[in-house]
């Protein structure tokens, strides 16, 4: 067979391989996952208030997540009434939408849950 | 609390052990399927189920998925595609494993797949366009750079993070549902959960892939 990779794509292969044997020593200084729980909210107030925010800021994501989800659904389903035959074509679509939007979801899931870390 | 840690020194470890798990069946999976193609007479596939059928299936989907996003030339990003693909899937449904953790339920697993991603697409970007490539950062007019530069870069540095948080809290939330569930409800109410969590490893694997060929498409496209 040919050699068809390039000078450039070579050293870059060498320079790659380098960088990968040296990140295998990272291994070794990968914690294990518990978060560092930084224990300095002592005083009452603060924990009633990490509390509120982690409950409400979690509800409020949810909130406008659902709605919007259920319009990508709607119109989904407006088109598969219009057109039986393409709900192939528009599953995909959908999904991916859905996806999308379920992630900024839990993008404030994950704020939600460091703070309600932050408080026990 | 999980199966790996039965083995004495994986303590803190048992994403690792889980994903090098995944990682090794995958291989020997691409070593059967191999096998089979050298044993295989007509270009045809034959309609047995076996694995070589199962990666054709797949690998002839993400191909056309990568041809309706990239466009003509989608063909040298496909293995990497559906590598991670397959790895992203094997990963999450690991998680169906009782006792097993899912590797990507730690968000290093998810980081590692997302900054290979970030790398590859600019790699692939640079190789494309050569220097010009950092004319994409500029937004389309000459005189909105000052505006559009500060603007590209953040939602550039952004994305393996959202590729990896996306996909880190799907299936960390998942399995912490699973985990609550069957402290509540031993064997009926975990099937419901497990049977959402089927489908969104499958999903969410998809979307990783589909979002990496997307980026990779607008990093190597030259419709201007």
């Amino acid at each position: 067979m040919d050699n068809r990779t390039g000078r450039f794509t070579r050293i870059l292969w060498v320079l790659f391989a380098m960088v990968a044997a040296g990140a295998a020593s990272a291994w070794a200084q990968e914690a294990p996952g518990a978060p560092a729980a930084a224990a300095a909210a002592g005083v009452g107030s603060v924990k009633v208030a990490l509390a509120l925010a982690a409950g409400f800021g979690i509800a409020i994501a949810v909130f406008g997540g659902a709605l919007s989800q259920g319009r990508v659904v709607t119109a989904a389903m407006e088109g598969i009434a219009r057109n039986p035959g393409s709900s192939g074509q528009m599953l995909i679509p959908m999904i991916i939408g859905l996806a999308l939007i379920e992630s900024l979801v839990i993008y404030a899931l994950i704020i939600s849950l460091s703070l309600s870390g932050k408080i026990g | 609390m999980t199966l790996f840690t039965l083995i004495p020194g994986l303590k803190g470890y048992e994403h690792v052990a889980a994903a090098g798990l995944a990682a090794s069946l995958l291989l020997y999976g691409a070593y059967a399927a191999r096998e089979g193609l050298r044993a295989q007479t007509s270009p045809l596939p034959d309609g047995r189920g076996s694995v070589l059928n199962l990666f054709g299936l797949v690998i002839e989907w993400v191909r056309s998925m990568a041809h309706d996003i990239i466009g003509h030339d989608a063909d040298r990003y496909v293995p990497f595609l559906c590598a991670l693909f397959f790895y992203i899937l094997t990963c999450n449904l690991m998680g169906f494993i009782p006792g097993v953790a899912p590797p990507t339920s730690n968000i290093t697993t998810n980081w590692a797949c997302a900054i290979t991603v970030f790398v590859m697409y600019n790699y692939w970007g640079f190789r494309a366009h050569g220097v010009g490539y950092l004319k994409h950062f500029a937004g389309p007019v000459l005189w909105l750079a000052w505006l559009m530069v500060p603007i590209e870069l953040v939602s550039h540095l952004v994305r393996p993070l959202t590729l990896s948080v996306r996909l880190y809290g799907n299936m960390m939330g998942d399995h912490t549902a699973l985990d609550s569930f069957l402290e509540i409800a031993p064997a009926a109410l975990p099937m419901l959960i497990m049977t959402l969590g089927l489908l969104v490893a499958l999903i969410q694997a998809l979307i990783f892939m589909i979002l990496s060929a997307i980026y990779i498409a607008l990093a190597v496209a030259e419709g201007h």
